[in-house]
């Protein structure tokens, strides 16, 4: 774009540096903030029309995920270890976290897959797309933390007065998997399996990290991945503000939270770098 | 680069290339390397072909003024879309550069994003945004698109339940009430009834007259001619025609009359199907057969003709077993309509009482012909006076094209195949 008017296209395109592929996803945000809102209405009230369960099955979708775990546990097979609260509330809430941050990725890596016949046919901002599945993660963080809150009051214990923060300890998650999904999705364009690769290896890290039970290894190296997992921190520094009040381990939580920030830069960064060929690629 | 666009320019394409992978496996080889340089920031060289890539597009320049209508034509396959997606910024070029003076409405984004669920208003909402219309734009517009798009009684029923007509025309309406400065238009205007498209055709020409520029890539002849103050023609990705409007359908034409044509050639076959239904066949006493066609000033591998020119048929063949009463019989299929004419040894007063095993060469000149434009088929039989049995037949033997003569024949019935010459004369027979 040469002046405030004219769309340009060239062969090669732009090289652009860092801050500027930084500058331009918020400027790309901003101006395609409508299309953004109208795509997420359309797709969240699309999603819901014409099912018996309707808005409930956001509520309804965790719990069915929980109940085998909890079974487990109940009849002794399954050991989670110290957990420091009731384990339905450690379970509900990690895998309702972990849940959030495996959706923000598998939705911004297929974001630009899953609206082919959009970009094959507008010239609308990609990014577009990506923001859009996020704005569908941030109303499912939303009602996870309403969720999370009438749940715990269930289980007989009482919310810390930080869970009002609960929601903002979440968004570190997010952004990891929206900085991973932006690193695939264009590559995911071309190499389709690829996002399903990622993710396999991202269920992996799930018993890497205290989502079902507590991962305290003798192993040392088992020990070491634990301790330099960022999801060790970035899952149970928010659960245990909420449940118990307490700011565990919050360096290990702000240093997984910087390295998130690094994350989702690179992620703007490369899919700003190679998004001019999505079209032709799908 | 800083480019900047002339003020009474709305496009400016320049010497554009775009080139594509003909197989998925090489597409998605090439994708990778490509895109992993990119990661490293060095941008890969896109001006060459690698093995397993055509150019659907080469060297492409053009300029299109504000308030100017482009028309674009050429066959399936020729680049049009292709053109289309790279001003529409939907594909980066692989060499040039384009440029386009504000928004940009594309048709081809008509419906795009289309919710089933949803209704007919909701989708307004948005298809509008999608065309990069804000909120207070489309509420602006909206009882206009409604209006437009005949759907007063059934905006709010979800889009699901429209007929695929009403679907087209909404999606019809809010492009064109987008108010693009640019519009990009890919083979629409054949949306709805007559008065719909009517409406259609009026719509394009007010944005015109208000300054939108318009492109329209078309088959139709009629679009074109109605809407575009020029043309271009696009062959195997090259502007082969950049003109009035005129020189453009008549290069459309006569590239359509080529593509229909089918190789001529010499049958070698020495097993022939004794049956009829085949292309070719018969009872074996006829082989080698050739068949080939040339004008009188010219032998060319292109057989292709003015109007009313004459032409020579050349028939080489060879006769296994002595015949009586031979007739060489050559019938003419047009596009649509088979055996429209007819020309044979017998009628023409070559009689041939008794024909002796050997190489022969049947020549048959066909003079003032009157075919109207298009291509031609040209089918070969061989039979005996006594009875009705083929010694051999060959269905599509030749071919031959007329050429578009004159722009007088671009109006006329595009069906017809042979032309009358005559005297026309119209009177008034009273003033109304």
């Amino acid at each position: 774009m040469n002046d405030n008017n004219t769309n340009f296209y060239e062969s090669r395109g732009k090289s652009i540096g860092l801050l500027e592929a930084t500058g331009l996803f918020f400027k790309e945000v901003y101006s395609s903030r409508y299309v953004i809102w109208y795509l997420f209405k359309r797709d969240f009230v699309a999603q819901f029309r014409q099912k018996i369960l309707g808005y409930f099955w956001i509520i309804f979708a965790p719990f069915m995920a929980v109940l085998p775990f909890i079974f487990l546990t109940k009849v002794g097979i399954f050991q989670p270890g110290n957990t420091n609260m009731p384990y339905p509330v450690f379970i509900v809430m990690g895998l309702g976290i972990w849940g959030l941050l495996t959706s923000s990725f598998s939705s911004v890596s297929g974001c630009l897959q899953q609206n082919e016949d959009l970009i094959k046919r507008t010239n609308i901002a990609k990014i577009s797309f990506a923001l859009t599945a996020m704005a569908a993660i941030v109303y499912n963080l939303l009602v996870h933390y309403l969720v999370v809150l009438v749940f715990v009051f269930v289980m007989g214990e009482t919310p810390s007065i930080w869970s009002i923060l609960y929601p903002f300890a979440l968004l570190p998650i997010l952004l990891f998997g929206m900085g991973l999904g932006l690193l695939f999705a264009v590559i995911g364009t071309i190499a389709r399996d690829l996002s399903n690769i990622i993710l396999s290896l991202l269920n992996l890290l799930l018993f890497l990290s205290p989502v079902v039970y507590m991962p305290n290894f003798s192993h040392g190296i088992l020990k070491a991945v634990v301790f330099w997992n960022p999801f060790t921190y970035l899952v149970d520094f928010p659960r245990s503000m909420l449940v118990l009040g307490v700011f565990k381990q919050i360096n290990g939580y702000l240093f997984a939270t910087v390295f998130t920030l690094f994350l989702m830069l690179i992620g703007i960064y490369s899919f700003y770098l190679i998004k001019d060929r999505v079209a032709e690629q799908l | 680069m800083k480019i900047t666009l002339d003020k009474d320019l709305a496009l400016t394409i320049n010497n554009v290339s775009k080139k594509f992978g003909l197989s998925l496996k090489q597409s998605m080889k090439y994708g990778l390397i490509d895109n992993a340089q990119r990661l490293l920031r060095k941008a890969p060289r896109t001006e060459d072909l690698r093995l397993g890539e055509f150019w659907a597009l080469r060297n492409v320049s053009l300029d299109l003024k504000k308030g100017d209508a482009l028309g674009v034509m050429g066959v399936n396959g020729s680049g049009k879309t292709t053109l289309l997606r790279l001003m529409n910024g939907l594909y980066a070029p692989d060499v040039g550069h384009i440029a386009i003076k504000g928004r940009v409405g594309a048709m081809i984004a008509a419906g795009a994003g289309f919710a089933p669920n949803l209704t007919g208003r909701e989708n307004i909402n948005i298809n509008g945004a999608l065309l990069g219309m804000s909120s207070s734009e489309i509420n602006s517009v909206m009882e206009d698109v409604i209006q437009f798009a005949e759907l007063n009684d059934f905006i709010d029923m979800p889009v699901k339940n429209y007929s695929s007509g009403m679907t087209i025309r909404l999606g019809f309406a809010i492009s064109v009430f987008s108010n693009p400065d640019v519009l990009l238009m890919d083979e629409i205007l054949a949306v709805g009834d007559m008065n719909f498209q009517k409406k259609c055709f009026d719509r394009i020409l007010e944005l015109k007259t208000k300054g939108t520029s318009i492109i329209l890539v078309s088959h139709n002849v009629g679009s074109i001619w109605a809407v575009c103050d020029r043309a271009i023609f696009i062959d195997k990705g090259m502007v082969r025609v950049d003109g009035a409007v005129e020189d453009v359908i008549r290069a459309y034409d006569d590239q359509n009359a080529r593509n229909a044509l089918v190789p001529q050639g010499r049958l070698n076959s020495d097993i022939l199907p004794v049956e009829y239904g085949h292309s070719y066949g018969g009872t074996g006493e006829i082989k080698n057969v050739k068949v080939s066609l040339n004008s009188d000033d010219e032998y060319n591998s292109k057989p292709e003709l003015q109007l009313g020119q004459s032409f020579n048929i050349d028939t080489e063949f060879s006769l296994l077993k002595a015949q009586n009463d031979l007739i060489l019989r050559f019938t003419i299929d047009a596009a649509h309509y088979r055996f429209i004419a007819t020309i044979d040894s017998f009628e023409q007063g070559l009689e041939l009482k008794r024909v002796e095993p050997g190489k022969y060469r049947l020549y048959v000149k066909v003079i003032d012909p009157n075919f109207r434009p298009g291509s031609y088929k040209v089918n070969f039989s061989a039979s005996v006076k006594q009875s009705g049995i083929h010694l051999f037949y060959w269905f599509g033997a030749a071919n031959f094209l007329i050429r578009q003569p004159s722009l007088k024949f671009l109006y006329s019935e595009p069906n017809a195949v042979m032309h009358l010459d005559g005297e026309c004369r119209l009177e008034l027979i009273s003033q109304s």
